[in-house]
Order: structure tokens, then sequence, then C-alpha cells
């Protein structure tokens, strides 16, 4: 396994890591909440789609894009039942969803048990890139995530609802002036986001183990990612996304894996130490 | 008011007297280990007004820190509970200065973060920390049921009366005026962070603390005592019992002990009932069950809960 190898196979796992580092960086940045509940979206998806998959026999494709759809219906009713009355206060929100994630992690360890499981390989087979073996399970997952980002992108600068939701981003006392219901805004804005988690998760299945209690990895490493990469900056947040998945695949090859939840945290007191807005952010 | 503390208070001391039942006062013991972790937890999340979601973290090491000094190094109990301060105040040190440079509930999720490190060091390092066994053989301090019944009773209501003085000092006047308005706290000349940090010092010091006591009387430490769940427990029961008030964490505490292990057909469940009930008392009544308590009583009685809140160790000016 040269470096070479595990530095590529980080940039795979890293593109996926930028797009649950999206999600929260959306609603973190749009709504102005800390969701704690956004590993738990991650992890529900990563079940959901275990049970598709796995247990019903539906094709991968489908089961993608179910996931997605019961994730936007859960977040949705997430956001109007347990957000929007407590949006005011922002403590009120961080132990909300606090509440939020521990529920749905015993709703997960009611419904599928404490086994790790794991899904099937979606893609067959491998690929000789100069030299360097790849899966085409990772290289497919890849590819995907990206054309999530990128259609995600696409819905930020072209739609309206996108284009109103950059605007309530950059202020929403403007925002509302200008005839922009905020409310359905931050509705769709934190169902988008659970679904960035899902995405990811759903396309991540048959690559890790899926437990209830794994959304708090993946929550502490958007958490660095988007402080990594400053608030307010996708493309930071994405670049953040690469270089954590390098570094968390450096650690477990050359290290162990045991470490590989140390080096968020230490990053993280570094950045937070030196240059508080992060690599790319503006000043908070 | 008082004089109802003051019956409650007597009651618990007598219960010994009243029952023989081992298991009652097992879960008494548990009781007032929840409530000293509540009340500390307390004095930074409710009057200082930030949510450090990293106690159990100072809980844990506490008890690890005894039981290593007990194993490894033999130590007398005594120095063994002050070593557990010790590593609990350096913990609070190493996880505060970088974490209260964020504000409000990035503050919260920075020390989500933290936890989960030490959580997962724990794991990692299971070849010292004797991972998912932990550490067992622990030699107690006392023996008797009853004898560490009263220990226990006794230090929870010295920690209330801990908090209560640091309340009633300049720093309790102080770390309340940074939770009203940290700019104008530091713009009247206090060094904020140094306070925060003490505050989340103290906290933490009491939380080693009777994670150690705790370590003796269970003779076994466990990584459970740095879980997250033990955390979201603590937060239960003060959200529960009443945000930001003296004796509310201790309420919660003991009601969702009791509900915990009395209700044990239904277990499984206990995490989802605590799930919510805090999703409950926030959407409906954020001060807490005391405040529900307090208002009903209010209604019925009238005015007369003026005095009564006070007595509670209540905010007028704080809100949720």
């Amino acid at each position: 396994m040269g470096v070479v190898q595990v530095i590529v196979s980080g940039l795979i796992v890293g593109g996926l890591y930028a797009v649950v580092a999206t999600g929260l960086s959306l609603t973190w940045g749009v709504m102005n909440i800390v969701n704690v509940s956004h590993g738990a979206f991650y992890m529900i998806g990563s079940f959901i789609t275990y049970s598709l998959y796995m247990k019903l026999g539906v094709n991968p494709f489908l089961s993608f894009l179910l996931t997605l759809l019961i994730i936007f219906a859960v977040g949705l009713v997430a956001e109007k039942t347990l957000i929007h009355p407590v949006r005011k206060s922002g403590e009120n929100v961080v132990l909300i969803t606090f509440a939020l994630a521990i529920f749905l992690e015993e709703v997960a360890r009611i419904t599928w048990g404490l086994i790790y499981r794991t899904t099937a390989p979606y893609f067959k087979g491998t690929i000789d890139v100069f030299g360097i073996i790849l899966d085409w399970q990772r290289v497919g997952t890849f590819c995907i995530g990206i054309l999530v980002l990128i259609i995600f992108n696409m819905f930020l600068k072209k739609t309206k609802i996108g284009k109103a939701t950059r605007m309530v981003e950059q202020d929403e006392e403007v925002a509302m002036l200008l005839g922009i219901n905020v409310d359905r805004i931050y509705l769709i804005t934190f169902a988008i986001g659970a679904c960035l988690a899902a995405s990811a998760a759903s396309l991540l299945a048959p690559l890790y183990l899926i437990y209830p209690s794994m959304g708090w990895t993946p929550l502490l490493f958007s958490f660095s990612i988007v402080v990594l990469g400053g608030m307010g900056s996708m493309k930071g947040t994405i670049y953040a996304g690469f270089l954590f998945g390098v570094i968390s695949l450096l650690t477990t090859y050359f290290i162990s894996s045991g470490w590989v939840n140390v080096i968020p945290f230490t990053i993280l007191v570094l950045v937070l130490l030196v240059k508080p807005s992060g690599l790319f952010g503006r000043e908070a | 008011m008082e004089i109802v503390m003051a019956s409650l208070v007597a009651f618990l001391f007598l219960v010994p007297f009243l029952t023989r039942d081992r298991y009652l006062l097992h879960i008494l013991i548990l009781s007032n280990v929840m409530a000293i972790l509540a009340v500390s937890w307390n004095l930074v999340a409710g009057y200082l007004g930030q949510l450090n979601l990293a106690h159990a973290i100072f809980y844990g090491l506490g008890a690890y820190a005894s039981g290593y000094a007990f194993k490894l190094f033999r130590l007398p109990p005594l120095i063994g509970i002050f070593a557990s301060g010790v590593v609990a105040i350096i913990a609070a040190l190493v996880v505060g200065i970088p974490c209260f440079r964020l504000k409000g509930h990035y503050f919260a999720i920075a020390t989500l973060a933290s936890s989960q490190i030490f959580y997962a060091a724990t794991g990692a390092l299971s070849k010292i920390t004797g991972g998912e066994e932990g550490i067992s053989g622990i030699k107690p301090l006392l023996k008797s049921l009853i004898a560490n019944y009263y220990l226990f009773l006794i230090l929870m209501i010295a920690t209330v009366f801990t908090i209560y003085m640091i309340l009633r000092s300049r720093l309790g006047l102080i770390i309340r005026s940074v939770r009203e308005d940290e700019l104008l706290s530091e713009a009247s000349g206090l060094d904020t962070m140094k306070y925060k940090i003490l505050a989340l010092c103290i906290s933490a010091f009491i939380a080693g603390i009777i994670g150690s006591v705790n370590c003796y009387y269970q003779s076994i430490v466990t990584p459970d005592t740095l879980s997250i769940s033990l955390t979201f427990g603590i937060v239960a029961m003060v959200i529960v019992g009443g945000f930001g008030t003296l004796v509310g964490p201790v309420i919660g505490a003991y009601l969702l002990t009791f509900i915990a292990e009395y209700l044990y057909f239904i277990l499984q469940f206990r995490l989802i009932i605590f799930s919510l009930l805090i999703i409950f008392i926030i959407l409906f009544s954020p001060k807490g069950f005391l405040d529900l308590i307090v208002r009903g009583m209010e209604s019925i009685f009238g005015p007369k809960m003026e005095a009564a809140k006070m007595e509670l160790g209540e905010d007028d000016v704080s809100e949720s």
C-alpha cells in the first residue's frame, strides 16, 4: 500500500466527507444553528439504505433515491416540529437536536439492533489508474458524490429557492424585506442538509460498518471540516473535506485506526488557536 | 419553602432507618451521584450559560485516575480522590481553553467533539485503560452500604451548598453577568475568559471528585463513565428538573434515576423516554419540571411563590 495509493483513496473518501460537511455547513450558515442531529441523519440514512438494498432487494440506485426521499421527509417534520419553535434560542436548538440525535440512535438500536452491518458493493471490479489499483466501488461512489455536490451547487446558483437560500444566508432581515418566506427556506434547508448527510451515508454503506452510534464520528468530522474550511465558504468546506479524507486514511494506514478520531480535534484546536475563521472563511 | 426543603433533607437522612431495602439505598446513592453531576454541570450550563457537553469526561477521568491510583500505584484513597480532582481540572483546561474561544452553541459542539476524542482514546489506548472492561477490583472506601449511603448524601448536600456559596460570591455575580451579556462584562474590564475557565474548572473538579468516590463504591471503572449517553443523562436531568436553578438539577436527577432504575422492564426504552422528555420540556416548559410545579402551585396559591423562587436559586432575570 504505497503512500500515493493511500492519498488517492483519501481523496476519494474525502469527497464524501465534503458532502456530509456541506450539509452541516448549510444548516449552520443559513439557519445559524448547530444541528447536533446531523450525524444521526447520516446514520439513519445508512440503515434505510441497508434495509432497502439488503433486506428488500431494491436495486442500489433506487435505494439511494428512496433513502433521500425518506430522509427529506423526516427532515421536514423535524424542522417543523422541533427546530422552528425554538429557533430563537441557540442553546435550545442544540439541546433539542441533541435529544433528537439520541432519539434516532435509540430508534435505530431498537429497530436494527447493535450488530455491525454492511451492505454488498454497488460496483464490482477494479481499475488500474497509472499503477494505482482502485476498486470501482470507491471510484463510482466518489463520482456520484461529486455529482451530488455539483447538483447542489447548481441548485444554489440557478434555482429560485437556491438563490433565496443564499440571500437568507447573507442577511436574513433583508431577505424578509424582499418578500422571501424565510420560514419555508429554513424548512427546506434543514431537510436538504439532512439529505446531503444521508446521500453520503448511502453511498458509503458498502465501505463502512453500520451501527446505531456511527453518527457521532461524521458529526465530529463535519464540524471540524466546516471550521477548518471556514464558515460560509462552500469551496473551503470541500477542500477541507478532501484534506480530512487524506489525513484520516494516512493515519489509519500508518499509525492505527484507533487514533483516527483524535486527529480532527487536534487540527480543530490548532485552527481555533491560530485562525478561528478557518482557511477560507470570512471573519465570523 | 425552606421548611419543605429541610424536611426533605431530613427525610433522606432517615431513610436507612425506615427501610432495609438494599436496592432502594443503592438507587438513592446513584441519584445522589447524578445529582452532584447535574448540579456541577448546571454551574456552567445554567448560570454561566454555556452548554458543556464534555462533562462526563471530567467524571470519567476522575474515576479512571482513582482506578489507576489504587491499582497501579497503590495509593491510599484520599490521595486518589485528590488526584482525580487534579486530573479533572487539567482536563477542564485542555478542553476549556480552545473551546471557550467559540461562543454559545458552537461551544457546545466543540465540547461534544472533545468528549468523543477522549472516549475514542480510551478505546485506542485499551492496553492501558483496560478497554471495554476497564479497571476492576478497586477496594471500597467504606464497607457498609449504609455508610456509603450517608457519604453520598452528605457529598450531595455539600455540593449544593458549595454551588450556593459560589453563586452568592463575587465569582457567582461575574458568572451570571457573563451569561447575561459577555460583551458588556468584558467592556467593564473583566477578563471573561479567565472566569469562564474558572467556572469550568470548579464544575469539572466536582465531577472528578464524585467520579473518584463512585469508583471506590462500585469497585470498577468502565469506559461508559465517559460516554455521550451519560452526558445526555445529565443534560436531561437538569433540563427536566430546572435549568439555572439550584435545586432543579437535584430533583431532575432523582426523578430520572428512579424512572430509569425502577421501570427496568422498559429499560431498553430509557433513553428514548429521556430524549422525548427533553423535547417535551424544551418545547413546552423550557425552565423545567421545577418551573412547571412552581407555576402550578402559583396558580393555586398565588404570588407567595415569589419568595420560593428566590430560595430555589432562580434568577428573575433569567429566561431560557
